[in-house]
């Protein structure tokens, strides 16, 4: 039943958000939940078979597994293909967070491969400051950091409190305000230089689910059309997003390169290979200029 | 409190409790086989299980049902009970022909790995396998959301891959307007982009491609943008195949330029990141700057991931590659 499966793995729900989640009126599912609430029997030796310590709905209609979840302990049937590469992905994640021993989640790990019978390379990174990070978002205590906030930017000493620390597109953030304001930031503790505990503490709201959607850049994009050697694209520093390839027949290609800052947009014409045609926009082509003579002069010096 | 108990009749045993309906019938059921794992015969569970026997099945004075009509019945209704039983619970029951009686298969997790699987999902939020499709009560389809602290995108070609791995398919895709056909050995994640790595048949050369960069199929007769091959087991992958070169793809590692081994004065608070982005050693280190050695076997991609860290890290030898940027930066200023 997909509602006990809900309950072992949240430890509890609402009967009314347990009906939501499979599709079933709340007066339907009841009498189905009874059966496995109050299961119990005697057998032909008048020995009682009982079920009824597993599950518990109190008197808020809240379901609860009090004891094991006795039919999954019994599942013999493997997961499906999907489920298993998913169940992978996150245990493999898992076990790189966490190195102590966890021998379940090793063994588990090896039946999951077995099952999805591919290598699947999830490496994980993890910053040197994210341990200090964790602590100080468990002590609800702020964080002294020197933070530069991407390569080009100049470095920054400040205090943040971090309400949450979570992973997203590949990279750890440290999420919170800076100590005394309200507007919540995210960090990318790569970035972070040094840390060390401050001396305040702070509230976190109770619940920091929604990781913030700071990842739709597209009002950074910064696009640039060129006529430019296939072979070079590769060459190209991430992140970048190509557009589509218009052969135009004389072994180069014509394509939209985007970016997504100024900052990357200038490094990008910098690093165009020559022979490389500016077309859109043309202003570019002076911002390369500009950019390749004021860092030729360093290398003149 | 555990409320109300569902009426049940105490006394002598199943053969003379309620009938029940089908549910409780096959609840019971999982009940009396996961507090007997042996000697489940025909005759045993059906005497000790309510809803099977409502007294009238004849039986030897052993209790054995007697071959008839009335086994063949209750024989069909236990075997339809165990098939609802695999397809809700994955309960799997199976008969055992020399010892006439059934046999439940081991649970394939364990309680505690089962537990280590729930951890591991409520933690780790895995997007992109079936997002929309997963039924509800598959394994850590139910977890919390408020404990999830990482997020990680799965390609949606990922799925199709691992099956052609699993059954030694190989697979053909169109990447950059060219057709591929790839016997693939394994898939990984780099700065956040999926990549298959394997042998590709034309030109029978180990190769490695970025999922995001495979064509979308714009041909209506091809409703995917990656076929599988048939026939199934057709390659091995080789026994040396090391799987962490599906994500080695640092330029640095595997340019065939010659090796040389550059010199970089980096601003101190920039070092870190001139490090996470080639690796390589500070030899030399000041209040304000730090001299970091890279090994480059690819003049043009470190040139230019350099040049991104512009006046804050400073290429200062060896000439080769001094030569090689300086012209560029000529060139550039000169417009060209």
């Amino acid at each position: 039943m997909a509602v006990l499966a809900i309950v072992e793995e949240r430890r509890s729900v609402s009967i009314v958000d347990a009906s939501a989640e499979v599709g079933m009126a709340v007066d339907q599912l009841r009498p189905l939940l009874n059966h496995v609430l109050y299961l119990e029997f005697r057998d032909n030796n008048d020995e009682l078979i009982s079920k009824t310590a597993a599950f518990l709905l109190d008197e808020h209609d809240e379901l609860v597994m009090t004891d094991q979840h006795w039919l999954r302990n019994l599942a013999a049937t493997p997961p499906s293909p999907s489920v298993a590469l998913r169940l992978l992905v996150a245990c493999t994640v898992m076990r790189s967070l966490d190195d102590t021993a966890q021998r379940p989640l090793d063994t588990a790990i090896a039946k999951l491969e077995r099952l999805v019978a591919a290598d699947v390379v999830v490496p994980v990174d993890r910053p040197p400051m994210l341990d200090i990070c964790e602590h100080a978002r468990s002590l609800r205590r702020t964080l002294r950091i020197r933070y530069l906030k991407d390569a080009l930017s100049e470095v920054s000493d400040r205090e943040v409190a971090p309400w949450s620390v979570y992973s997203n597109w590949g990279k750890w953030y440290a999420y919170g305000p800076d100590f005394g304001d309200d507007i919540a930031k995210s960090f990318r503790v790569d970035r972070i230089l040094t840390a060390e505990l401050g001396e305040h503490e702070f509230d976190a709201p109770d619940i920091v689910t929604e990781f913030p959607e700071l990842f739709n850049l597209e009002e950074y994009a910064r696009t640039v059309r060129v006529r430019i050697d296939p072979g070079a694209l590769d060459g190209l520093p991430n992140p970048l997003r190509l557009g589509p390839r218009i052969d135009i027949g004389d072994g180069r290609v014509e394509v939209d390169l985007t970016v997504f800052s100024d900052q990357r947009l200038e490094n990008l014409l910098l690093m165009l290979p020559v022979g490389t045609d500016i077309l859109d926009a043309p202003e570019y082509a002076d911002i390369r200029r500009t950019a390749a003579a004021e860092l030729l002069e360093l290398y003149s010096a | 409190m555990f409320g109300t108990l569902c009426p049940v009749a105490i006394g002598v045993g199943a053969l003379t409790t309620t009938q029940g309906s089908p549910a409780e019938r096959i609840l019971r059921l999982a009940a009396y086989l996961d507090e007997h794992r042996v000697d489940l015969t025909l005759s045993a569970i059906t005497a000790n299980v309510p809803g099977y026997d409502d007294g009238t099945v004849p039986r030897d004075h052993r209790g054995e049902i007697l071959e008839g009509k009335d086994w063949e019945t209750v024989r069909k209704k236990l075997n339809r009970d165990f098939k609802d039983l695999e397809e809700s619970f994955g309960i799997v029951v199976d008969f055992d022909d020399a010892n006439r009686c059934y046999e439940m298969q081991k649970p394939f997790f364990t309680q505690q790995e089962r537990r280590a699987l729930i951890s591991a999902a409520a933690v780790v939020d895995v997007e992109g396998i079936d997002d929309d499709a997963a039924p509800v009560g598959e394994l850590g389809t139910g977890v919390d959301e408020a404990s999830r602290r990482v997020v990680l995108r799965v390609h949606a070609h990922v799925v199709a891959l691992c099956d052609a791995i699993a059954t030694r398919r190989a697979v053909a895709f169109r990447y950059h307007g060219s057709l591929r056909t790839l016997e693939p050995y394994a898939v990984g994640v780099w700065h956040n982009h999926w990549y298959v790595m394997g042998r590709e048949r034309e030109p029978d050369a180990c190769r490695r491609y970025r999922l995001d960069r495979i064509d979308e199929t714009a041909d209506p007769d091809a409703s995917v943008a990656i076929q599988s091959l048939d026939p199934a087991d057709c390659f091995d992958i080789p026994d040396d195949f090391d799987r962490s070169e599906v994500v080695r793809l640092d330029p640095n590692d595997w340019g065939s330029d010659p090796l040389v081994r550059a010199r970089i004065r980096a601003n101190t608070d920039y070092v870190p990141s001139l490090q996470r982005e080639f690796g390589g050693f500070v030899v030399e280190r000041n209040a304000d700057n730090a001299i970091v050695e890279v090994d480059v076997r690819h003049y043009v991609s470190f040139l230019n991931r350099l040049l991104g860290f512009r006046e804050h890290a400073l290429l200062i030898g060896p000439p080769v590659l001094i030569d090689i940027l300086r012209s560029h930066l000529q060139q550039a200023a000169a417009g060209n």
